[in-house]
């Protein structure tokens, strides 16, 4: 009796833990207040987000896959956060890890390896993180894809970029992805196990910022978000090592011909092709509480927050965008039942005031397109076509919601 | 091919400092006041967005048809798709006038004269059609054609997008009325400067049948 109730136990617990969803993490570091380069960091995360990371996670949402968005900038960004931030992240065995650096770097001669030591916003020296240790530290996670990406000079020497100048998006168009899109970033992201580590400079090297299509920003962030467009428009499967290559070539080539100076970055895999998952079941999740909301202050805008570098502010506000997101991911999933669907959505409003409104922001982030009163947009939000929506920032009255950013990443059937 | 993708990418951030010099001559202007259309890309992207909702319009009246859908999701569907509409599809002001509602237009082949219906009307209609089952398809966002933004006031404009609506009515699993019709929506773009700036509410208007087949 006792071992038929042990086994009844144990079932229980491994199909609650198989009905777990995956969940791929963001950790992204990116110094947006450094005098010389802060500028073109904030374009550079704007850039990285909107074309990059929101895309693959509407991809991995088809898949069942939660995203959750660790975004430290500014004042959140520091060695203690980042230090807080890799060591206390919990992984599933098939869940993903994205580390990314945007910022200063730089070496030690007597460093026994090709990657640089990344400062975080920083000038004390013995604060300054290899990007090395996070890799480590990540792959020691049992992530199924653990992927480490460092932005940086690989140099001890200042940084050299252009300075600030005009900006113009060359995107025109709102976030819609075809079904190879989706396949070819679940490819990506799911197709192969293992690690990968990336440093956008060689030793000796700076990291250059220049002109982009997407504005003034780091040259290595530009090509790997203009790439992944462009890459996963094609039929044939994408990997890693494909991707990175182009990157690496195209960096290489602008660098030498239109900057005069050399950068090459360059990658060490440990990737094996591996089976897609099958889609994940989502569990149910579970609205953010009224004093979690409270408890991000009086604004999502974290370069607005009384700081303390801690990233607490980064944690608070980030647990109620991702709790959002992994509810709007519920009630967009067709898979789900429709009153299930119905049931979270009606908890959903009661997060937000009656006059709360929805601000649907275009791709590159800088444009309102259009407004909607929360309750109305809640409530169809499982009779669209939508495949993710992402909250961008929220403000609110102490208690509930009264405004919502988001950006909508729609199927394009054809 | 590979080459040749690669090349794109580079010459398209090369050339990139060149693209700049042009958008900010058109964004200066409307900054100064020199001309009173919005910048091109704000332009692109209310257009686009108008034809999301004219998709999402049509996503809702491709499932409140469809007779395998369950009755009572089939008329929450109708409850939310209003709101996509000028006045939720309820009564509202046109140029100072009193209007009931947005209006649908309906055609038939066996019928000569179009029929008007509030929009609310026209959706219980379609959740009830004498059918035993209903297929419609419609355009997709990408291929509509959505015309130039019309200034109407100073904080409005208005733009059309137009598509083809493809209705068959099923009995017994056998096809017994087919057309293909020509649609034009209207959509209503409200402009308000706030605090973060130029901010719009892009709604749903009347529904025009142009043509059937």
């Amino acid at each position: 009796m006792t071992t038929k109730r042990f086994l009844i136990i144990l079932t229980w617990i491994t199909l609650s833990f198989t009905a777990m969803g995956s969940t791929i993490h963001w950790l992204t570091f990116i110094d947006t207040t450094d005098p010389n380069v802060g500028e073109l960091d904030v374009r550079g995360r704007d850039v990285l987000y909107n074309h990059f990371i929101h895309t693959v996670n509407a991809a991995l949402a088809v898949k069942g896959y939660q995203s959750k968005i660790h975004d430290y900038y500014g004042k959140e960004m520091s060695p203690y956060s980042c230090k807080k931030a890799v060591e206390s992240l919990n992984c599933g065995s098939d869940d993903i890890v994205v580390f990314y650096y945007i910022g200063h770097g730089t070496r030690s001669r007597d460093d026994n390896n090709p990657y640089p030591q990344m400062l975080l916003g920083t000038l004390q020296e013995d604060l300054f993180i290899p990007l090395k240790w996070v890799h480590e530290q990540l792959k020691g996670k049992q992530a199924r894809l653990a992927v480490t990406i460092g932005m940086c000079c690989n140099v001890a020497q200042p940084v050299v970029r252009a300075k600030n100048g005009p900006t113009f998006a060359i995107n025109y168009g709102n976030v819609q992805l075809t079904d190879t899109e989706i396949q070819s970033i679940q490819q990506l992201f799911l197709g192969q196990r293992g690690d990968l580590i990336v440093s956008s400079a060689s030793v000796g090297e700076t990291s250059k910022g220049c002109h982009t299509p997407f504005g003034d920003m780091d040259l290595f962030t530009a090509m790997l978000c203009n790439m992944f467009e462009d890459k996963i428009l094609e039929q044939s499967p994408l990997s890693w090592e494909a991707l990175m290559d182009d990157v690496a070539y195209g960096v290489k080539l602008v660098a030498q011909e239109n900057l005069n100076s050399p950068q090459t970055p360059f990658y060490h895999s440990n990737l094996t092709k591996s089976n897609m998952p099958t889609k994940q079941e989502q569990p149910k999740p579970a609205p953010p509480t009224n004093a979690e909301v409270n408890k991000t202050g009086r604004s999502s805008d974290v370069n607005n927050s009384q700081s303390s570098g801690s990233g607490q502010a980064v944690i608070d506000v980030d647990n109620v965008k991702n709790k959002l997101s992994a509810c709007f991911d519920f009630v967009v999933d067709t898979s789900n039942s429709q009153s299930e669907r119905n049931e979270l959505a009606e908890r959903l409003k009661g997060l937000f005031t009656p006059d709360a409104m929805v601000k649907f922001v275009n791709q590159d982030g800088n444009m309102v397109i259009d407004r909607e009163l929360a309750h109305n947009f809640i409530g169809r939000l499982s009779t669209v076509g939508t495949i993710k929506v992402i909250p961008l920032s929220f403000k609110h009255d102490g208690q509930r919601i009264t405004e919502l950013k988001v950006t909508e990443i729609i199927r394009k059937s054809r | 091919m590979k080459t040749i993708r690669i090349i794109l990418c580079i010459a398209a951030i090369v050339a990139a400092g060149v693209a700049h010099a042009q958008g900010l001559v058109e964004i200066d202007q409307m900054l100064m006041g020199e001309g009173s259309s919005l910048p091109e890309q704000m332009i692109e992207q209310l257009r686009l967005r108008a034809a999301e909702k004219v998709g999402v319009m049509n996503q809702n009246i491709t499932f409140m048809g469809d007779k395998n859908n369950p009755i009572d999701t089939r008329r929450y569907y109708r409850k939310q798709a209003l709101n996509l509409f000028v006045g939720f599809g309820y009564e509202y002001t046109k140029d100072g006038q009193y209007c009931d509602g947005v209006t649908m237009e309906t055609t038939s082949k066996y019928r000569r004269n179009k029929t008007r219906k509030l929009i609310r009307d026209y959706f219980e209609a379609l959740i009830g059609l004498r059918y035993s089952q209903v297929k419609i398809e419609s355009t997709d966002v990408a291929a509509m054609k959505v015309s130039n933004l019309k200034k109407v006031a100073d904080d409005e404009y208005v733009c059309t997008c137009t598509f083809d609506q493809a209705f068959c009515g099923y009995r017994d699993g056998r096809p017994v009325y087919k057309d293909i019709t020509t649609k034009r929506v209207i959509c209503h773009i409200k402009l308000e400067q706030t605090i973060d700036g130029l901010e719009a509410v892009v709604m749903l208007g009347d529904v025009e049948a142009l043509e059937t087949k």
